[in-house]
Parts: C-alpha cells; structure tokens; sequence
C-alpha cells in the first residue's frame, strides 16, 4: 500500500497542477459609477469604491474573486448610512470571445461578504455625545452578479453589476432596534491588470509512472 | 445554442433580480432631536417628584413598570400652552408611586421660546446631558445660584466633545455657558459662564430667567452689631432676571462681584405681565448684592480680602408697599501692610501687631411705612495690641429711625483713658445725652482710677465724679454727685465720704408754694427720675 501512495500521490499532484497551470492573477480598482440601496427613499450619497484581486486559470472556466468595497454612503432623513464590506466570490465564465489581442468574457458570480456598517445620525443638531449618534454593526450578507470583462493584453476593462443582500438591527430614533435591509445594487467599472503564471507550461506525470 | 439560452436566461434573471423594486424595504427612523409639534389631544403626561409635570407625545414615549423611555420633544404647559423645552432620548425611573424621582438623558440644549426667551438666540444648537438636581446641591457647587433648595431642576451639561461651545445672544451681548439648569415648568434658566460684550467681558457670569418669577435674590449677611439694629431685617426676595458676575480690575488689583435680582408683578395666571407686555405697567421688586475683594496678585503671600459689600433692596408697588433698604459694610483692613512689613523685613515683631482695621457699616430703610424708616451708620477702628488682644480704639453711630435719633462716640486708650458720648432724641420732645471721660494711673506708689459722667435730659441733669484707689498702701473711694430736675427744680447733692460717714446727701427741694426745703440724708434719691 505504501508503495501504491507513494505513486498515486505525485501523480494526482501533478495532474492537479496541470489542470491550474497557467494561472492568472487579476489586481484592480474600481469605480462605481451607479448604486442604490435596499431602504425605501434612501439617496446615494458617495459612490463606492473597490479593489479586488482575482484568481483563474486560462484553462479553467471558473474564477475565484477577493474583493474590498468602501466609501459608499446613503442618506435618508437624517441619517446617513456607510456600509464597507469585504467579499469572496466565485465565477463562472457563461461566454467567452476572443481575437487577439482582445479578449471578451462573460461571467457570472456569487459570493459571500462581510459587511462593517457605520449607521449615523447625522441631523441639523450637533449631537456627537449621544450614545446612539453612531450605531456599529458588522455580519454576513450574499453578492451574486454578472461581470462583463473586455481584455486588451492583460489590460482588463471590468464591469460589475452587483446585488448585495444583507440584513442590520438599529436603533434609528426608535425604542427597539428594528431590522435593516442593508444591502444594495451597484455598478462598478474597473481598470485591472492581469499576471499569467507559467503561460507555456504543461505539466506531466514523471516518466518512471 | 443550449449554452447561449442558458447565458440569455440568467443574464434576464439576474437583471431582473437588480432592478426588481420589491428588495427594497421600508424602515420607520425618527429624528430625535428635532422639536416636534406637539399634538394636545394624545400626549402623556409624566410627573417628576419637585419638578412638576412634563408632557410628550404619546408615540415618543414608552412606559413600563418602573421606568419611562422618551425618545422625542418633552414640553412644559405654559399658559396653556405646550412649549418645547428639550428633544432627545432621555430615562424616567420611578420607585412605586406614579410620580418619577428621576430624569436623565441627552438632548438638545436649547432655550423654551416663549416670552423673553424668544429674544435669545442659539447659536451652535447643540447636544447635551440632561439630569435632575436639587437646588441644594447646585448651591454646594455655586453658592450664590440664585435657586430655591426645595425644588428640583434640569442639568444641563454641554457635551464636551463639541468643538464650537453653544452661545445665547440678546443684541450685541453673547453668553457661553458652562453650566445651564432650567425649570421647565416656570419656565425658568440659569446659567453660568461667560459674557461678552464689547468692550467688557465678565468671567464666571451668571444669568438666570424666569417667567414666573421664581429665581431667588439672597441678601448678603452682616455683623451681628448691624444686623441687630436693623427693625427691618433684609430678606429674601424672589424675581425674574437675575444678573451677576465678577468683574477683575487688575490694574488696581481687585475684584468687583455684583448680583442683582429684578422682579414684576405676576398676572392673574401667575405668568410674569413683564413677559408678556415689558416694562409697561409692571411694578417691580429689585435685590443687589456687591462686594469689592482685593486680590492676591498684588503680593503672593497676602490672603485675599474683602473690602467692603453692601445690598440693596427695593420694592415698588403700586398697592403701597414701597420701600428701599440698604446695607452696607465697608472695612479697610490695613493689616496687609502688617503683614508685609513681616515678611519684607523678616521681624518678630511686626507679627505681633497689626494694622489699625476700620470698619464703617451703614443700614438705610425708607418705606411706605414710616415706622420702619430708619437710618444707621457705625464707624470703628480698631487694632491688636500684643498682651491685650483686639481693641477698639473709636467707635461712632448715628442712627435716625421712627422715634428717635441716637448717635454715640467713643474713644479708647486701652489700659490709660476713655472718653464716651451718646445721645438719644426723641420726636416727642424727650432726649438724653450722656458722657464722660474716665483715667486710669498705674504707678509704682499710687493706683488711681478717676471718672467723670454728666447725663442730660429732657427732665434735668446728673454730674458725678468718682475717684478711688490706692496711695501708699491706703485704698479710698470717693464720689460726687449732683442732681437736678429741670420741671421740679429740685437738687440734690451726694458725696460718698469714707466710712463711717458713708453716701451722705443734701436735698434741696421746691415746695409747691416756691418754698425752698432742704434735709439731710443718706442715698441718692432723685437718679432714677432722670433715666428714660
């Protein structure tokens, strides 16, 4: 049985590494250039930003995509919301054009986020002592959406539309916390690099298998 | 194909997912710190033990067994009217009774707009504690507040973290407060801080307003000497504005602190008629209090001391009972420059005496009522004196009241002399002035003590003489007298003549035929006749 793991190991390492070999890195920074939340009249205050770094293989269709959304703000009444949220998310690639050296992809995505909200009473009055002026709340939300991508080289144009869903208790002026749909839709357009690992490499299984 | 329908449909889905309006949801906030509109017919009215009653609207509060929650306007009913005194989140607690021992909480610092309040703008609204304080415990802290200890108000403590300090403006006169407390039922503000006003600017000000009436003026304390001759003692008084502050002029090394207390008449409702009309029509009460205080600055070791403080208190109405009273206490104490000489020079000596201290204290009434009308004035000096003790070296009054006028004068060389003189004038003709001179010899043969009193008055006149002593070891007592009644014209001689003669007398008395009669006897007999 050694003898048959001490085979069968490499082996599979080695098959593993081919089927991710040429593997790309997508670093970017975005722009979002429209949003909206999930709270009835709430306006758009700030639009959000992002980075996020993605990881794929030119071999595989699914890609993996950390990404950091900040900055964006909403205002209703006289409160003003700032959600920052961190997210993973997975893609799939749904359709694929390529003439190069331009390239085309279509992907889908879903994904889980961390969200941080800072929820602030932000009315005429100058009220910073008062202990609900600034309501913290942090947890667990979903992101699903599609990216379109458009490469030139590994220069990548990137388009997100993106439905964040996510839920809070605040306060918010009243006697008990009530429930906030906190989430949002949002489309971003990004400018990113992408790093092509081992481009020409093909990995096999050693000659003595 | 198959692939294309599948990209088509969930492209569809997931835009339809996006802009499907129903993921968005309805919250109800509310803007706690925005005065409210109070609605008359549904509010809650919640009773605070020495605050009175307040009042919220029903949906901005939360009432449970033994607390309350507001989250809202709390207002005060004046004059039937519902005014905003405060918004925010504030706590009630209560024990058993329906009544609340407490309230605390933030909210908005602000001023209630009714009446003259109306005149004061806020600048920088801005948040603040609220808690309940008895008026005791403000005056712990502020000794002149100018607050009823009975009765309960709102702290208000500014919040600290606000850069821009909150400022009330009447004219061209700005008011930074440090500390505010408020009556929301008079409804009534105090506070303390700074005011400014070109081109002055008065440190630790104070500034109190109540429609009611309610503030309370506290007239400086006197001498036990002064305040016994008063046939009118100074009182308390209660009014509406209240000023005070403490003016330092470094220049001369002093501090000016001045209160005053201004009052008018209450209408029907008991709300003030100045808050509503001014000026116009109004009787008015008025207490000040002020006090000159030499300060430290001048030379480090010197104590501060107070010069002089003085009160006066007025009261105009138009039902008659007018009068204006005033106190006064001036004392220049030169005992600083005892103690300077001490330090500069460094001696023992100088530490033994001081200064000579004078004090003139005065007391002033007139009235409605005449027979309270009175007039005083006391001067004195005096000076410590190593082996002795404090001694008044010369005293001096007059007073004019109702009945009479009195002055008095005396002068002392304690151990050696003393002379005195005091007079009593009355309307109706009656008087009595005395005095008399007195000396003291203590030497190494002889100890001689010699007095000399005359009393006049209205009925005739007493001179006496006395010597008494010791020479060479053989003590003697010897007195003379002479009596005389102006309306008997009856005299009467005394000696008092060592033992065994003893107080021997000549009386010459007037028969009622102009007879004259004289005897001789033992004993004063016509003293008396002459006291008042």
């Amino acid at each position: 049985m050694k003898e048959v793991g001490r085979i069968l190991f490499p082996c599979l390492f080695f098959f593993t590494l081919n089927a991710y070999s040429q593997i790309s890195v997508e670093v970017g920074f975005g722009v979002g250039l429209w949003h909206e939340s999930h709270i009835v009249n709430a306006d758009s205050k700030q639009n959000p930003l992002q980075v996020y770094a993605e990881l794929g293989s030119e071999r595989s269709l699914f890609s993996m995509t950390f990404f950091y959304d900040f900055k964006s703000s909403y205002t209703f009444e006289n409160y003003q919301l700032n959600p920052d949220f961190y997210g993973v998310s997975i893609n799939r690639q749904l359709f694929g054009w390529e003439s190069n050296p331009i390239k085309f992809r279509l992907l889908a995505s879903a994904g889980v986020i961390y969200e941080i909200h800072h929820f602030i009473d932000n009315g005429n009055i100058n009220v910073p002592g008062y202990e609900f002026h600034e309501e913290y709340q942090e947890g667990f939300g979903y992101a699903v959406g599609v990216i379109p991508k458009l490469y030139f080289k590994n220069l990548v144009l990137s388009t997100q539309f993106q439905w964040l869903r996510s839920n809070q208790k605040f306060i918010a002026g009243q006697f008990d916390s009530q429930t906030f749909q906190t989430g949002s839709n949002r489309l971003v357009i990004s400018l990113a690099y992408q790093f092509i690992f081992n481009e020409n490499q093909t990995s096999t299984c050693p000659t003595y298998f | 194909m198959k692939t294309k329908q599948v990209l088509v449909r969930l492209i569809f889905s997931l835009l339809t997912l996006i802009l499907y309006n129903s993921c968005k949801e309805e919250v109800i906030t509310h803007d706690i710190f925005e005065i409210e509109e109070a609605n008359p017919d549904n509010m809650h009215i919640l009773e605070i033990d020495n605050l009175g009653k307040v009042y919220v609207n029903n949906d901005r509060v939360n009432v449970l067994d033994d607390h309350a929650q507001i989250k809202g306007t709390i207002f005060s009913l004046v004059n039937d009217e519902f005014v905003p005194i405060t918004s925010g989140d504030f706590s009630l607690t209560r024990s058993s009774t329906d009544v609340y021992d407490e309230l605390y909480g933030y909210g908005l610092a602000t001023l209630p707009e009714i009446g003259v309040f109306s005149d004061i703008l806020t600048e920088y609204s801005s948040g603040a504690n609220f808690m309940m304080k008895s008026g005791a415990a403000i005056r712990e802290q502020d000794p002149l507040a100018p607050l009823n200890s009975n009765q309960n108000y709102l702290g208000i403590q500014l919040d600290e973290s606000i850069g821009e300090q909150l400022r009330f403006t009447i004219g061209n006169t700005s008011f930074q407060p440090k500390s505010l407390y408020m009556e929301p039922n008079d409804p009534m503000i105090y506070f303390k801080g700074d005011i400014g006003t070109s081109p002055f600017q008065i440190m630790d000000a104070s500034l109190g307003l109540s429609a009611r009436g309610e503030l309370l003026f506290t007239p400086f304390s006197y001498s036990n000497e002064l305040s016994s001759v008063m046939k009118t003692p100074l009182q308390s008084i209660n009014g509406n504005i209240y000023v005070g502050g403490l003016v330092p002029i470094p220049k001369y090394h002093i501090e000016v602190f001045g209160e005053a207390l201004i009052g008018f008449t209450a209408n029907e409702n008991g709300f003030n008629a100045f808050f509503e009309n001014g000026f116009e029509g109004s009787s008015y009460r008025m207490g000040v209090n002020g006090a000159v205080t030499l300060t430290q600055d001048f030379i480090s070791f010197l104590p501060r001391m107070e010069v002089g403080r003085a009160t006066v208190i007025v009261e105009l109405e138009e039902e008659g009972n007018n009068y204006i009273q005033v106190a006064g206490e001036v004392q220049i104490q030169n005992g600083f420059l005892g103690e300077l000489l001490t330090n500069v020079g460094g001696g023992t000596l100088m530490s033994q005496f001081s200064m000579p201290e004078q004090t003139i204290e005065s007391y002033f009434y007139v009235g409605d009522n005449t027979n309270n009308s009175q007039f005083f004035i006391r001067s004195s000096l005096s000076m410590t004196i190593p082996g002795i003790g404090e001694q008044d070296l010369i005293n001096a009054l007059f007073g004019v009241d109702s009945e009479h006028v009195y002055i008095g004068a005396d002068m002392r060389i304690p151990g050696l002399a003393e002379v005195y003189v005091n007079g009593d004038v009355y309307y109706d003709g009656q008087f009595y002035i005395s005095g008399g001179t007195s000396l003291e010899l203590d030497v190494e043969v002889a100890k001689v003590s010699v007095s000399f009193d005359v009393l006049i008055t209205h009925n005739g006149f007493e001179i006496t003489a006395q010597a008494s002593g010791e020479i060479a070891g053989i003590g003697f007592t010897v007195e003379v007298g002479i009596i005389m009644n102006w309306e008997t014209g009856d005299m009467e001689l005394c000696m008092d003549l060592p033992s065994p003669v003893g107080n021997t007398c000549i009386g010459l008395r007037r028969g009622k035929q102009r007879t004259l009669n004289g005897e001789l006897y033992h004993g004063w007999s016509k003293e008396d006749e002459l006291k008042l």
